[in-house]
């Protein structure tokens, strides 16, 4: 298993649900074809540098991947199938996979992805607790400088 | 110092640029990372050569290559929009 990164553009004219299946179409290919998907950031809509097939937006993805050399051979033709795909390119980050590490990315990844609640529950408790605690210690302070 | 020859030559200066990517080693090269990549090309979108860039050569060659699979998304631009006349 090698570590791959591969980043595709889905054309941006497109309406939303058609980008979406794209992205779930590839993102099942490379998990279908023996490889494990770690993380898959969705860069959205941006402005391309220059008119590909007559568009000028396109919606970048870019999946990061565990996977051998026949996932990222259907992978690739599988883009080159698709008409919704206007750019794609693959490139290797690392020859060998450690599969305890690598699980262990994606479950940093889901945490991190997953509660954006929990912090605002959490903050206001914790911004009530130190302001208690420092309020009796600066008077003992303050008394032992007397 | 070096011994310099009897008849007087105009000098020059010449800072010593140094790669910045040896400098930093934390410094990524990356065909994603587009405002680093700008530095090194032209307004035309040209890659700036070595000579004046200061790049290593490792470093040069991971640079360029890293322009040209930017290019190649449409990250940045093979040549201007309009252009410069």
């Amino acid at each position: 298993m090698r570590r791959y990164e591969s980043v595709w553009v889905v054309n941006g004219d497109l309406p939303d649900e058609e980008v979406k299946s794209a992205i779930d179409k590839f993102s099942t290919i490379i998990s279908s074809q023996g490889g494990t998907l770690v993380g898959l950031d969705e860069w959205g809509r941006r402005k391309l540098s220059y008119k590909i097939q007559g568009t000028i937006r396109g919606y970048y993805v870019l999946a990061d991947f565990a996977g051998t050399s026949e996932t990222v051979k259907e992978l690739e033709r599988n883009y080159r199938i698709d008409d919704r795909i206007i750019r794609y390119l693959t490139t290797k980050k690392s020859d060998k996979v450690n599969l305890e590490v690598l699980q262990a990315e994606i479950a940093a990844r889901a945490k991190a992805a997953a509660p954006p609640a929990e912090p605002e529950a959490a903050a206001p408790v914790e911004v009530d607790a130190p302001v208690e605690a420092a309020a009796p210690e600066e008077p003992a302070d303050a008394a032992k400088e007397e | 110092m070096p011994v310099m020859p009897r008849r007087k030559r105009k000098q020059f200066y010449v800072r010593r640029k140094v790669c910045r990517f040896c400098v930093d080693a934390n410094l990524p090269i990356d065909y994603k990372d587009v405002n680093t990549l700008r530095q090194f090309v032209t307004e035309r979108g040209k890659i700036i050569p070595r000579r004046i860039s200061g790049n290593c050569a490792r470093h040069q060659r991971r640079v360029t290559r890293a322009i040209k699979q930017a290019r190649l998304l449409a990250l940045i631009a093979y040549t201007p929009q309009v252009p410069i006349t």
